[in-house]
């Protein structure tokens, strides 16, 4: 059995939450907690495997948590669980040391693949927050004239192409229809002086927008 | 017109003077010049006398020598052909030597016997000449000299004669004679001249002179005896011997039948008893003489120094006319303008007063005595300080007439003079001495301004002025109380909107949060419920699993409505994360929602207070919001950065742009509310644009430490 600490301010969500959790039959939740510091505290007293917690709570918030928790008792990889899905948020997390994140709106579909794949010493991250990260690593490690001068979107459908993705593809996975991927990749092309997918296949790879 | 006199007088005294100066050395000039001219013509006498008595005596020796030759005593003792012949050789002989006019030989009764000129019509042999006397003389021994017209050559000569002795020199028995012609004479010593120059015989016949009309005339007048004896002596020829016509007067001078005077000079000639050589000098040659240098010297020199007197003499005149006239004129202008000085003095509206060093008034003006209101003699010879005030009076005495009396000047000194009427009246008063030649202070000549009505004036101006500027003051302190109130108005309505911003922020995110976190978790929780109760209805029919799966969906889009609702309202992340992370959420969420390319750059910025960071997003939000609606733009950068003052953040777009100059606010992009966004956080908003290149909003806010 995987023990998990649960924190979460609202009852009803960690309630819910809990039932996703132990009706795996893998995973007991061993202590809950409603805010930061009854989490840290039972975090350092109940020694979980995994703790999952909230990222908005009252008081210290959940950033914090994980931040103090990595200094206290390090061994303890944390699941951040959140309301946003903006992708600021998952960087923040990952930047303070959790190990994976997940939306609470998609928790019953995979919080526990999650916890699992944590507990397992791994790293949980939906596909668009382990975009977000890659990007953010690009832009932050990588300043790049060129590179620069794209914006967020187009870097993702830039990665995608790259990558090998059809113009309908990327359509569906960013809910945006052909044209206008179709739109994203001429100015892409035209920022970055290139000619077609091949060139910028190379210089995705060359830039080390992706890894193969 | 007396100097006009004084100076005629004057020029004539000095040409009096000059002409009797000139007279005068002309006089003694022309008397030291006579003197010299008859010294001149004595010594010119003299050499004449001695020259001629030298060519009258040439040949004394050559007939001594004569009457010893051979030839001729020969021919005189024994006379014949042959002796006869040798004599008048000897004769041609000398005569031709000596050019001589003739010589000849005569025996001792006078009868020629041999001659020079025995070829000739007029040969003297055979003729007597016994009656001569150079032959009676030398026949009784005497060599003699003779002067005469030939008797038969009619020739005038000089005849020397000398006795032919017989071989033993015993007794005499002829007579040699030369005669040599006076013409030579006549020519060589009695040259041509203005002098009148004669010999004469002692019966005063001319024999020689320069002159050919006066030959062989009488000089005076002799008596008819005079003249028979000259006929007598044959010397002469035969006559008559007429008169020249000089006369001889008192003073021992000359004068002719005309008139004309001559300077007489008279000398003995020597071995000629009783010839003399007289000259005769007309008086007016001699003036002519003397004058002529004198004038052509003299004149000259004395004409330019009248004419140089007479010049000056005019100038003088006339530059005495000039200042005579000036001096007129000048006395014509001082009358007229004393009669003026008197006319301005007292008809000129001005108080004019002059007292002497006793303080009596000696002049008053008309319009002083009008404005005080007395009569002229009830002021004239009053104290003038008998018209003052006590406080002018003492000033008077004390202070303004002992410094007037040492520095004879003094300007705007304030007395009050009574009228008559006894009405006081402020005056300026300023005065200066008038002094003598020895610069005494004789009187004063004071002028009095009337200032009665400019002090009330200037009294009054004054009360008004005081009165003024406490109306100004007042007003001052009004309007700085107004002032005040206004700011504080403005201060508070700043504050309001400030407040007011900030509580409108409050509220939405209060409503962002209620929504976001109460109304999203029980959605959420409401979720995982369903899913757990479609998991556990799943073997109960396909029916129940859809309406379920609905149901999630269902869900999940009032999830997403209620998140994206928060959003707007005011997105957590900006309070969670912070601007830079708040402003990146907000260009993919425009990026996700848009087809324009929203590029985020992001620098280092500081930390900051929400009011600040919520204004910077909003104000971000307002611009690239703006940007999609209205610009048109493809690519929209938005740049977050310091730099030395503070946080800078820039919105540009590549769209439309506008006219920043021709903008109103009508169009609603709310640039006026960004601004007024900027400056109640403490900042500034710039926005730049031109049509067709795009618009840039900048805002830059000061940030401390």
């Amino acid at each position: 059995m995987i023990k998990v600490l649960l924190a979460d301010d609202h009852s009803i969500v960690r309630e819910g939450l809990r039932r996703v959790l132990e009706d795996s039959n893998e995973i007991e939740v061993i202590a809950e907690a409603a805010d930061g510091e009854t989490a840290l505290d039972k975090a350092m007293n109940t020694k979980p495997d995994v703790a999952v917690i909230d990222i908005s709570m009252p008081g210290m918030d959940g950033l914090e948590v994980v931040t103090r928790l990595k200094s206290y008792c390090s061994e303890v990889p944390v699941l951040i669980l959140t309301m946003h899905d903006e992708e600021q948020y998952v960087i923040r997390a990952i930047e303070a040391g959790a190990m994976g994140y997940v939306t609470k709106q998609s928790a019953p579909e995979q919080l526990v693949a999650a916890v699992k794949k944590i507990h397992a010493g791994g790293r949980y991250l939906t596909e668009k927050a382990s975009e977000a990260l890659a990007l953010r690593v690009i832009r932050g490690t990588k300043p790049h004239t060129l590179t620069e001068s794209l914006s967020m979107r187009e870097l993702q459908v830039l990665r995608k192409l790259a990558l090998g993705a059809t113009n309908k593809e990327i359509a569906v996975s960013y809910n945006i229809s052909v044209k206008t991927v179709d739109t994203y990749r001429s100015r892409i092309l035209k920022k970055l002086n290139l000619r077609n997918n091949a060139e910028l296949s190379r210089y995705a790879i060359q830039n080390k927008l992706v890894e193969l | 017109m007396r100097l006009r006199l004084i100076i005629l007088i004057l020029s004539l005294l000095a040409f009096i003077s000059a002409s009797a100066g000139g007279f005068l050395y002309y006089h003694s000039f022309r008397s030291s010049a006579l003197e010299k001219i008859e010294i001149d013509a004595l010594s010119r006498l003299n050499l004449l006398t001695d020259q001629l008595s030298f060519y009258l005596s040439e040949h004394k020796k050559p007939v001594k020598t004569l009457s010893g030759l051979k030839e001729l005593i020969t021919a005189l003792e024994t006379p014949g052909y042959a002796s006869i012949d040798n004599a008048n050789l000897i004769l041609d002989h000398f005569t031709a030597s000596l050019g001589l006019e003739v010589s000849y030989l005569m025996d001792i009764n006078g009868i020629t016997i041999c001659s020079s000129n025995r070829n000739t019509e007029g040969s003297f042999v055979g003729k007597d000449f016994s009656f001569r006397p150079y032959f009676r003389n030398a026949a009784d021994g005497n060599p003699s000299t003779y002067l005469a017209l030939g008797t038969t050559s009619r020739v005038r000569g000089v005849y020397h004669s000398h006795p032919v002795y017989d071989p033993s020199h015993t007794a005499i028995i002829g007579v040699a004679v030369i005669k040599a012609s006076v013409e030579f004479v006549e020519t060589k010593l009695f040259k041509p001249s203005n002098e009148i120059l004669l010999f004469v015989d002692p019966n005063g016949l001319i024999f020689i002179s320069n002159k050919d009309e006066f030959r062989f005339k009488i000089l005076f007048e002799t008596a008819e005896q005079k003249s028979s004896q000259i006929l007598d002596s044959k010397q002469f020829g035969d006559g008559p011997w007429l008169w020249t016509g000089f006369l001889k007067d008192r003073d021992g001078d000359v004068i002719d039948n005309k008139k004309i005077k001559y300077i007489f000079s008279s000398l003995d000639v020597k071995n000629y008893p009783g010839w003399k050589i007289i000259s005769l000098r007309n008086y007016k040659d001699i003036k002519k003489l003397l004058s002529e240098p004198f004038f052509r010297v003299i004149g000259p020199a004395v004409t330019s120094i009248l004419m140089l007197t007479g010049i000056l003499v005019l100038i003088l005149y006339h530059l005495g006319i000039k200042e005579i006239t000036k001096r007129k004129k000048a006395e014509k202008e001082l009358r007229f303008s004393e009669e003026r000085y008197r006319g301005i003095y007292h008809k000129t509206p001005v108080m004019l007063h002059s007292i002497d060093i006793e303080g009596y008034i000696i002049h008053v003006s008309d319009h002083w005595v009008e404005v005080m209101g007395y009569d002229r003699e009830e002021v004239i010879g009053k104290q003038l300080i008998g018209f003052f005030t006590p406080e002018s009076k003492k000033y008077a005495v004390n202070v303004v007439f002992p410094e007037f009396f040492s520095t004879g000047f003094c300007k705007d000194i304030p007395y009050s003079y009574v009228k008559k009427n006894g009405e006081i009246m402020d005056i300026l008063l300023s005065c200066y001495g008038v002094r003598d030649e020895n610069k005494k202070i004789i009187r004063s000549l004071a002028v009095s301004v009337d200032v009665t009505e400019k002090n009330r004036a200037q009294k009054e101006l004054q009360l008004a002025k005081e009165k003024l500027s406490q109306y100004s003051r007042d007003l001052e302190q009004q309007v700085k109380k107004r002032t005040a109130q206004l700011e504080t108005t403005q201060n508070n309505l700043k504050n309001l909107s400030k407040n007011i911003i900030a509580s409108q922020e409050r509220e939405k995110a209060l409503v962002a949060r209620e929504l976001h976190d109460h109304l999203g978790q029980v959605l959420t929780a409401l979720r995982i419920d369903a899913v757990w109760i479609g998991k556990i209805l799943s073997n109960t029919g396909p029916d129940t699993r859809n309406r379920v799966l609905k149901m999630c969906s269902l869900i999940d889009d009032t999830i997403n409505d209620v998140r994206a609702m928060a959003y707007r309202l005011r997105p957590r992340v900006l309070d969670d994360l912070g601007l830079a992370d708040a402003l990146e959420s907000l260009l993919v969420d425009f990026e996700k929602r848009s087809d324009v390319s929203c590029v985020f750059k992001q620098g280092v910025i500081p930390k900051i207070d929400d009011t600040l960071a919520t204004a910077l997003y909003r104000i971000g939000q307002e611009a690239v919001t703006n940007a999609l609606r209205h610009s048109g733009a493809t690519t929209i950068t938005v740049g977050l950065a310091t730099d030395e003052e503070g946080i800078v953040l820039t919105i540009s777009d590549n769209g439309n742009g506008f006219n920043t100059l021709g903008y109103k606010e009508s169009k609603g992009f709310g640039l006026e509310g960004m601004k007024e966004r900027a400056g109640l956080a403490g900042g500034k908003l710039d926005i730049s644009s031109l049509p067709g290149q795009g618009t840039t909003v900048c805002c830059k806010v000061k940030v401390k430490g």
